[in-house]
């Protein structure tokens, strides 16, 4: 059985869809073990302005029964913006973790290039400044 | 109940407006006592033709006038190039003009719709007056010309004005539900039209933009039903809403944008799977489309009317 994969969404257009794509098998558990490895936080709520707002990964489908590796309750979906990281956990628990460098959305916006269009993923870079090397 | 006349023409019926909203009434209570000192009872017997002279304030109830120690009719004279609080309160009683409290007074005057200026004229014109920010006067010399520019902006607006509706402003049919949130975008907001689908401008009626830009967009949404603002629609096509069309230019971030006018005044608006809102990017009520931080959203296309038979999808 295929490992299950995750759809990223990045969250910045009103009008038009948001450009996603697919974490690849490796990239899963790579965004996982990022999550686990922050500090929990009070619950926030992500930018809801007009312009680039941040990223959303999942849901994951996890086949009931099946034991994630390195976790019996995985993550199986997050939304990262601002600082801000909202993650829901396979019982349905909701966890919010701290990410003051941002280093979640870097590295999601760093695993789509090639996977969107360049200029919108730029566009999400330049709206982040200097945050991600 | 709060009616507000410029005091500018001398021929054609002054300008006048209605407000019904009850904070905006205290607000603009409020700024008219702060520079009572200078109101009177009386109007301005000077001034040139076309020239603001001032305002005349009626207060519909006694006793929200005495709540603000003001008279229930008074008038506000305007020096021309007048600068500080005089000025703000002309800018904020310009500002209570819309669509809505200019039907209002209309009415309140027995007069035809057709001699009513839109509030973007209004304010073009009013707010011209109030000079620049320097306290230099609007540069114009010729009085006969000023009136007859005044008469020409008032014909233009006659021949223009159209019937539309103005829906309370209700987020959380759209924001209490997920997926209601996530599936509708601005446009499905703006046409206050639920599909979703995240609708397409074109897309309704089969000929969606093939790019984005303002008149691509516009044409879009042409084919979907809208009419652009003073093409009127019959009373069949009700309800019709008064929508603001923007566009993200880019380089990068191309994607447009749409705003709804609603009961209370202000602007609403959608930004895609978000929760549908009344402040603008500064978290600022939004009173007017063209002026309000919208982000990337720099190009103004322009106001359109929706309409009941509108293709939405």
């Amino acid at each position: 059985m295929d490992a299950p994969t995750m759809q990223v969404e990045i969250d910045l257009f009103s009008g038009r869809p948001n450009p996603v794509w697919d974490l690849t098998e490796a990239e899963v558990p790579a965004l996982r073990a990022r999550l686990e490895a922050l500090p929990a936080a009070a619950p926030a709520t992500l930018p809801d302005r007009l312009g680039y707002r941040g990223l959303r990964a999942g849901p994951l489908e996890v086949e009931p029964g099946v034991e994630e590796p390195g976790s019996a309750n995985p993550i199986i979906a997050v939304e990262v913006g601002g600082g801000v990281i909202n993650a829901t956990r396979r019982d349905g628990t909701a966890v919010s973790l701290m990410d003051p460098r941002q280093s979640v959305e870097c590295w999601l916006l760093t695993v789509a290039q090639g996977r969107v269009a360049e200029p919108i993923r730029q566009a999400a870079l330049v709206d982040l400044g200097s945050v991600c090397p | 109940m709060l009616k507000i006349t410029a005091d500018v023409f001398s021929g054609r019926p002054n300008p006048t407006w209605v407000v019904v909203d009850d904070d905006e009434i205290g607000a603009g209570l409020s700024a008219v006592a702060k520079v009572g000192a200078m109101a009177s009872a009386k109007a301005a017997t000077e001034g040139k033709l076309g020239e603001l002279r001032g305002f005349f304030i009626d207060v519909a109830s006694d006793q929200l006038a005495a709540d603000h120690g003001l008279s229930s009719a008074l008038y506000l004279p305007f020096e021309p190039g007048s600068t500080g609080p005089m000025r703000d309160l002309a800018e904020r009683l310009v500002s209570l003009a819309s669509d809505e409290s200019i039907a209002m007074g209309v009415a309140a005057d027995g007069l035809e719709e057709a001699e009513a200026l839109s509030p973007e004229l209004l304010r073009r014109f009013v707010g011209g007056r109030l000079g620049k920010d320097t306290g230099i006067t609007e540069a114009d010399g010729n009085a006969a010309a000023a009136e007859e520019a005044a008469e020409m902006q008032a014909e233009a607006a006659a021949a223009v004005t159209c019937l539309v509706e103005y829906a309370a402003y209700n987020p959380g049919f759209w924001n209490n539900d997920a997926n209601v949130r996530s599936r509708n975008n601005c446009y499905n907001y703006a046409s206050n039209k639920r599909t979703d689908t995240f609708a397409q401008p074109g897309r309704g009626c089969g000929r969606m933009y093939t790019t984005i830009n303002c008149s691509e967009v516009s044409r879009a949404a042409l084919c979907d039903g809208l009419h652009r603002r003073y093409v009127c629609f019959p009373d069949s096509e009700k309800p019709r809403y008064l929508v603001a069309l923007v566009v993200a230019p880019g380089p990068g971030f191309v994607d447009f944008h749409w705003y709804r006018r609603n009961k209370e005044g202000f602007w609403s608006h959608k930004p895609g799977g978000t929760a549908a809102r009344n402040t603008d990017n500064s978290g600022r009520v939004i009173t007017d489309p063209q002026t309000c931080n919208r982000g990337p959203y720099t190009n103004f296309c322009g106001y359109f009317y929706t309409c009941r038979s509108q293709r939405i999808r």
